[in-house]
C-alpha cells in the first residue's frame, strides 16, 4: 500500500535531487553567512584548504620520482621523494596556520563619486607570534595582497569600481593564501557589512550655477571670500545638529557640559538654491542628480553657500563640511529603497 | 607590513578558484626568487659536472651567468629577457647537441643532459611565478638524477642542502606581497624540511617496497665497476691501482676463520691465448666437485654494486642465495643480474675436500696452451719432467723455483712482451699475484697437469667499530687450482711461495719513489698513526651502517626489520595501515608544534582584557565586535546611570576614556613604543572600578 502511494507522488528528477543534496552539502561545508558586522575571527571551521594545480602537479611529479626510484633502485631517491611528500604535508599545516585564527575588522570606506573606485579599508589582525604572509583578499573586482607581521595588523584596501550612486556593499570576499609552498590554497569567505556611500556622478562642467528665483538674483559671495566659520556658541534645540562641534562633543557628553554649535557668517543670507524641480523635465532622475552634484561641487569650489531642495529634503543653506556631506548623502540616497543608515565611517 | 595592490579593470574570471590560481601564477617572480634559485641550483648541478658532456656544462654555465648578469644589471626593475626566438634557437641547438652526443634523448645520461639544458634555458624565460615554480620542480627532479651516479653520505648531505635551498626558492616565489630576507626564507625552508623529517622516516621504513625494475633498465644505468675484470693479462698492466674501495663487507655469523684461509672465490679463468686469461666459453662436461669438511662458516655478504653477474663466497660455498649458483668451474654467479648492492647469506667450508671424479676428456680444456710460445719455460718444465717429477712433486718443484730464484713482489712490474711467461720467469722476475698465478698455471699445463686461474679476493680486514669484515679492491688476488689424480682440484697460491721477506722489501724498497703508496696494501698496511686508523674505522662503520640501512633497504630488508619491530609476517596491507597510523601520529605532533595555542603574550592586549574583565564585573560587558572607543562611550553612559559619587565618577570616567584611547592608539596606530606600553599597563593597574 505504502509502496504505491509513494510511487504516485511526484518525484523530483534524480539529477535535481542530487544537485539539491550537493547544495546541502556545500551549504553545510561552507556555511554561507551573509554580511557580518564587526570583527570576525577565522576559526578552524571557517578555513578551507585544497591543493592548487601546482599541488596536483607536484603530486604527479612525486609519483614519477617514486617510479624512477623503484625502477633504478635508488634508495636516496626514495628518501628524496618521501622528503618532498612529507614537506607537502607539512606545507599543508603551514598554509592552514597562515590563515586560521586571523582577526578581520572592517574599518571604513570613504564616500566616493560614481565612476570612481570605492576604497574599502579592512584590517587584518594577527594575534600570533609568527608572520602571516601573502594573504590575498579577493573579490570579482580585484584583489590585494597583504603580509601581516607577528602580533601586528595590516590594512588591506580593496578598491571596487563604484558604478552607480547609492550604497555600495562589499561583495563576499575570499581571503586566501598559498604561502609558503604554493601547493595548497587555504581560503575563507567573509562579507564585511561595510557599505560605501556612492555620490552621484557629477555631470560634466558647463551649466552655470542656477540663480535662485526668490532671492536677490545673484548668489552672494560668502564672507567676501574669507573663512566663513565664525566661532562656537552654545547649542540650542533649534540649531541644526550638523553644526555641532563634534570634536568637543565627546567631552561634553561625559562631563555633562553644554554642546557647542559652529556659527557661520553669511550662510543664512545665501540664496543659491539647488532644487531638483527646477531642472528640465526632459532630464532623467539620474541626470538631474548628476547636475545637482556638479553644481554643488561648483558652489563649493566658488565658496558660495547653497541650499539643496530634493523632494522632501530642504537642506541648508550652508557651505563646506558637514553641510557638503549631508547634501551629497541626500543626493546619493534620493529615492533609493536602501534603508537609511548611519555614516559609514 | 607589506601590501601590494593590483586592480585590473575586469578580471577574467569564470571559475573562481582556477582563475584565482591563474592570477596567482601570473604574478611576476621577484628578484629574490631568481637569486635564490641561482644559488640553490649550484649544489644541484655541481655534482653533475663530472659526468655531463663538457659542452653541456659550458652551455649551462653561460645561461647561468647570463641570467645572473641580467638580474644583477636590472636591479629591482623588471628584467629584460632574451626574445622567444633566440631561446627557441638555443633549445633547438641544445636538442641537436644532446642527440649528437648521446644518440638519444632518453636514458640516464641523455636525460640528465637534456633536463640540465631545459632548466638552464628556463632560467632565461622565467618571468612569472609560474615559470619559477616550473624551474623549482625541474630542480627537485635534478636532485634525484644525482643518485644515478652516487648515493654516498656526502651526496645525501648535499641533497639536504639543495632541498632546503630549492624549497626556499619556492617560498620566495610564493611571497606574493613583499620578498622575505634571504636568511629568514632559508630558515623557514629548513624548518619545513626538519618537520618533514619524521614523516619521511615513517614513509621510508613503512612504504611497501617492491622489487624493481618496473621497466627495463637502460644499458647505461650502472656506474659501478669492480676491481676485477673478466680477463686477466699479466704483463699488460704496468701498475696496479690499489683502490681503497670496498668490494664487499662480511658479517660472520659463526666464528671467523683465519684470515690466511680466506679465499673469496670469484671468476675462474681457464682459457689462455698466450697473453690473456679468460673465462671458459661454454660449459665443461662435468662440474668440479668437493665434499664438506671441517667447520662450516656462516656469513652475510653485502656486495657493492657490480656491473658483472658475479658473487663472491669463501671457498667453498655450499649455500648461496636463491638467485646464486655455482658454475661447473665452481664460480659463484648471480643468475638475476642486478646492479644494486646485494646482501646475501652464504655458508662455506674453508677446509673443503675436493673430489676427483672427472674423466680425461673433462680435463682436456685445462691443458690447452698456445703452441710455440714461452719456449724457455717449456724447456725448464721439460727438464723437470725428464728428471721424473710429476703430480704433487711437480707442484712443489715449481713453487720451490719461485722461492729459490730472485723473485720480487711488486705492484709496478715491468711490461712484458710476446712471451710473457718466459720474460717473467727468466728476465724481469717482478710481478704481483697475477704474474705468479699465470706463470704457475702455464707451467703446470706444460707438465701435463690440468690447471686454471682463480681470481677473487684474499683476506680482508675487520673493522673493530662495527664488527664488519671489509674486503677491499686492493685485496683482489689471483691464485691457481691444479687437478691432481685422486685429489681433484687443489688450490695452490704461488704468490704465497714468494718469500714474505722479499714481499716486504718489494713494497718498501723495490718500489720507485713516485709510486704513491696505497693507503691499504694487502701485504703491508702503511698506517701512519693509530688515530688515523681509528678515524678510518669509524668512518667505514658509518658508511657501512648507511649502506646496510639506507642504501640496502630492500623489500627483504624491510620485511626483516618490521619483523624485528614486532610485526609478524607483514603484508603490504599491514605496512600501509602502519604507515597511515604512523603518519597520522607524526602529523599530530607537527600540528601541535605549529598550531599550539600561542596566544599572544602582548602586554597591551593582556592589560586590555584585564580592563574589560574588570568593567564586566562592574556590569558593563563589552560586545564581541565593539571597538574600544564605542565601548568607552557606552561605559560612560552606563556608569553615569549608577549615580556614583561625583569625584569617583569623574576619575573613573577619565580613566576609562584614557585607557580606551590609548589602547586604540597602541593597537591600531602605526607605531608603539615601550614607554607607551608601560604607561598603558600602569593606567589599567591604577583604575578602580
Amino acid at each position: 500500500m505504502t509502496g504505491t502511494t509513494t510511487a504516485l507522488q511526484p518525484q523530483p528528477h534524480p539529477l535535481i535531487a542530487r544537485m539539491f543534496r550537493y547544495s546541502m552539502i556545500f551549504n553545510w561545508i561552507f556555511q554561507p553567512r551573509g554580511p557580518e558586522s564587526g570583527e570576525v575571527f577565522l576559526n578552524q571551521r571557517r578555513v578551507f584548504i585544497f591543493p592548487t594545480r601546482y599541488g596536483f602537479f607536484f603530486a604527479l611529479s612525486l609519483l614519477a620520482m617514486l617510479a624512477g626510484s623503484i625502477n633504478y633502485d635508488l634508495s636516496l631517491g626514495f628518501v628524496l621523494t618521501f622528503f618532498l611528500a612529507s614537506a607537502g604535508l607539512v606545507a599543508m599545516l603551514h598554509t592552514f596556520r597562515n590563515q586560521v585564527h586571523l582577526m578581520l575588522r572592517p574599518v571604513k570606506a570613504e564616500p566616493v563619486f560614481a565612476g570612481e573606485s570605492a576604497a574599502f579599508e579592512l584590517l587584518l589582525i594577527n594575534q600570533k607570534n609568527f608572520e602571516r604572509a601573502a594573504l590575498w583578499l579577493r573579490c570579482a573586482e580585484g584583489f590585494t595582497i597583504v603580509d601581516v607581521p607577528p602580533n601586528q595588523h595590516a590594512a588591506a584596501i580593496l578598491r571596487i569600481p563604484a558604478a552607480a550612486r547609492g550604497l555600495l556593499r562589499l561583495p563576499r570576499l575570499t581571503i586566501e593564501t598559498r604561502y609558503p609552498l604554493g601547493l595548497l590554497r587555504a581560503w575563507s569567505y567573509w562579507q564585511p557589512d561595510l557599505p560605501c556611500l556612492v555620490y552621484p556622478r557629477p555631470a560634466t562642467a558647463g551649466a552655470a550655477l542656477p540663480v535662485a528665483p526668490e532671492g536677490s538674483g545673484e548668489g552672494t559671495p560668502a564672507g567676501s571670500g574669507t573663512e566663513d566659520f565664525a566661532g562656537l556658541r552654545e547649542h540650542t534645540a533649534s540649531d541644526s545638529p550638523r553644526h555641532i562641534a563634534w570634536k568637543s562633543a565627546t567631552l561634553a557628553l561625559e562631563t555633562g557640559g553644554a554642546l557647542l554649535t559652529k556659527h557661520f557668517y553669511g550662510s543664512a543670507s545665501s540664496d543659491l538654491i539647488l532644487d531638483i524641480n527646477t531642472l528640465p523635465a526632459t532630464l532623467g532622475l539620474e541626470e538631474k542628480l548628476s547636475q545637482l552634484t556638479r553644481w554643488l561641487l561648483d558652489a563649493e569650489a566658488a565658496r558660495l553657500a547653497y541650499r539643496l531642495r530634493l523632494g522632501a529634503y530642504d537642506i541648508g543653506p550652508g557651505l563646506a563640511e558637514p553641510h557638503r556631506s549631508e547634501c551629497l548623502r541626500a543626493l546619493a540616497l534620493y529615492e533609493l529603497r536602501e534603508p537609511a543608515i548611519t555614516a559609514a565611517a | 607590513m607589506a601590501v601590494k595592490h593590483f586592480f585590473p579593470k575586469v578580471l577574467p574570471m569564470t571559475r573562481e578558484t582556477l582563475a584565482s590560481d591563474a592570477v596567482s601564477q601570473d604574478q611576476p617572480a621577484s628578484r629574490m626568487v631568481m637569486v635564490t634559485l641561482l644559488v640553490a641550483l649550484m649544489p644541484v648541478l655541481g655534482p653533475h659536472v663530472s659526468h655531463l658532456p663538457a659542452w653541456c656544462t659550458a652551455f649551462a654555465g653561460i645561461m647561468f651567468a647570463w641570467r645572473g648578469w641580467l638580474t644583477w644589471r636590472s636591479g629591482f626593475a623588471p628584467v629584460k629577457l632574451p626574445s622567444k626566438w633566440l631561446l627557441m634557437l638555443l633549445l633547438a641547438l641544445a636538442i641537436a647537441a644532446t642527440l649528437w652526443t648521446h644518440r638519444t634523448l632518453f636514458g640516464r645520461d641523455a636525460g640528465v643532459t637534456f633536463v640540465t639544458l631545459m632548466l638552464s634555458l628556463k632560467l632565461l624565460e622565467t618571468r612569472s611565478k609560474r615559470d619559477a615554480v616550473v624551474a623549482v620542480f625541474l630542480s627537485y627532479f635534478l636532485i634525484l638524477t644525482n643518485f644515478f651516479y652516487s648515493q654516498t653520505i656526502g651526496v645525501a648531505a648535499l641533497m639536504l642542502v639543495s632541498l632546503v635551498l630549492i624549497t626556499s626558492a619556492l617560498i620566495a616565489a610564493n611571497r606574493d606581497a613583499a620578498p622575505m630576507p634571504a636568511l629568514a626564507q632559508t630558515r623557514l625552508a629548513g624548518v619545513i624540511i626538519l618537520q618533514a623529517f619524521p614523516m619521511m622516516l615513517v614513509l621510508f621504513v613503512l612504504f611497501p617496497r617492491v622489487n624493481g625494475p618496473l621497466w627495463g633498465l637502460p644499458a647505461d644505468s650502472t656506474a659501478a665497476t669492480s676491481g676485477l675484470s673478466e680477463s686477466m693479462s699479466p704483463g699488460q698492466i704496468t701498475s696496479l691501482s690499489l683502490s681503497d674501495g670496498v668490494a664487499f663487507r662480511v658479517k660472520f655469523n659463526s666464528p671467523m676463520p683465519k684470515e690466511s684461509t680466506m679465499y673469496w672465490r670469484g671468476p675462474v679463468l681457464s682459457q689462455f691465448d698466450g697473453r690473456n686469461w679468460r673465462m671458459q666459453a661454454g660449459n665443461p662436461l662435468r662440474p668440479s666437485r668437493f665434499e664438506e669438511a671441517g667447520v662450516a662458516v656462516d656469513y652475510t655478504v653485502t656486495l657493492e654494486p657490480l656491473s658483472k653477474p658475479w658473487l663472491f663466497a669463501l671457498e667453498m660455498p655450499t649455500k648461496l642465495p636463491e638467485y646464486g649458483r655455482l658454475t661447473p668451474d665452481l664460480q659463484p654467479i648471480n643468475t638475476k643480474p642486478t646492479q644494486s648492492r646485494l646482501r646475501y647469506d652464504a655458508r662455506s667450508y674453508p677446509a673443503y675436500r675436493p673430489v676427483a671424479y672427472e674423466e680425461r676428456i673433462d680435463l682436456a680444456p685445462y691443458l690447452v696452451l698456445p703452441p710455440r710460445s714461452n719456449l724457455r719455460t717449456r724447456e725448464l718444465v721439460g727438464t723437470w719432467q725428464f728428471e721424473g717429477t710429476k703430480g704433487e712433486a711437480m707442484v712443489a718443484r715449481a713453487l720451490r723455483y719461485f722461492r729459490s730464484e730472485e723473485f720480487f713482489y711488486t705492484f709496478e712490474p715491468p711490461l712484458l712482451d710476446n712471451n710473457p711467461v718466459d720474460e717473467f720467469l727468466f728476465i724481469t722476475k717482478r710481478g704481483f699475484c697475477e704474474h705468479y698465478a699465470s706463470a704457475f698455471t702455464v707451467m703446470m699445463r706444460m707438465a701435463g697437469i690440468p690447471a686454471r686461474v682463480v681470481t677473487g679476493y684474499q683476506g680482508g680486514e675487520i673493522n673493530p667499530v662495527d664488527g664488519f669484515f671489509i674486503v677491499r679492491q686492493a685485496d683482489a688476488h689471483a691464485w691457481s687450482e691444479v687437478w691432481l689424480k685422486d685429489r681433484g682440484w687443489v688450490r695452490v697460491d704461488p704468490t704465497a711461495a714468494v718469500s714474505p721477506a722479499r714481499i716486504e722489501r718489494g713494497l718498501g724498497g723495490a718500489l720507485p719513489q713516485r709510486f704513491a703508496q696505497p693507503l691499504i696494501a694487502r701485504y703491508a698496511p702503511v698506517w701512519s698513526t693509530d688515530a688515523l686508523q681509528q678515524f678510518k674505522f669509524n668512518w667505514e662503520a658509518v658508511t657501512n651502517t648507511w649502506n646496510q640501512w639506507v642504501l640496502n633497504y630492500s623489500p627483504d630488508r624491510q620485511k626483516e626489520t618490521l619483523e624485528r619491530l614486532g610485526m609478524k609476517t607483514p603484508s603490504w596491507q599491514d605496512m600501509v595501515i602502519a604507515m597511515t597510523i604512523g603518519m597520522g601520529l607524526v602529523s599530530l605532533v607537527v600540528t601541535g608544534w605549529l598550531l599550539k595555542a600561542r596566544r599572544e603574550h602582548d602586554p597591551v592586549q593582556r592589560a586590555w582584557e584585564r580592563f574589560c574583565k574588570r568593567l564586566a564585573r562592574a556590569g558593563v560587558v563589552r560586545a564581541p565586535a565593539e571597538g574600544p572607543l564605542d565601548f568607552a562611550r557606552r561605559a560612560a553612559t552606563e556608569l553615569r546611570a549608577r549615580q556614583l559619587p561625583e569625584a569617583a565618577f569623574a576619575a573613573l570616567l577619565s580613566g576609562v576614556q584614557a585607557i580606551a584611547v590609548t589602547y586604540a592608539a597602541l593597537r591600531y596606530g602605526p607605531q608603539r613604543d615601550a614607554a607607551g606600553v608601560r604607561q598603558f599597563t600602569q593606567m589599567v593597574k591604577e583604575l578602580h572600578v
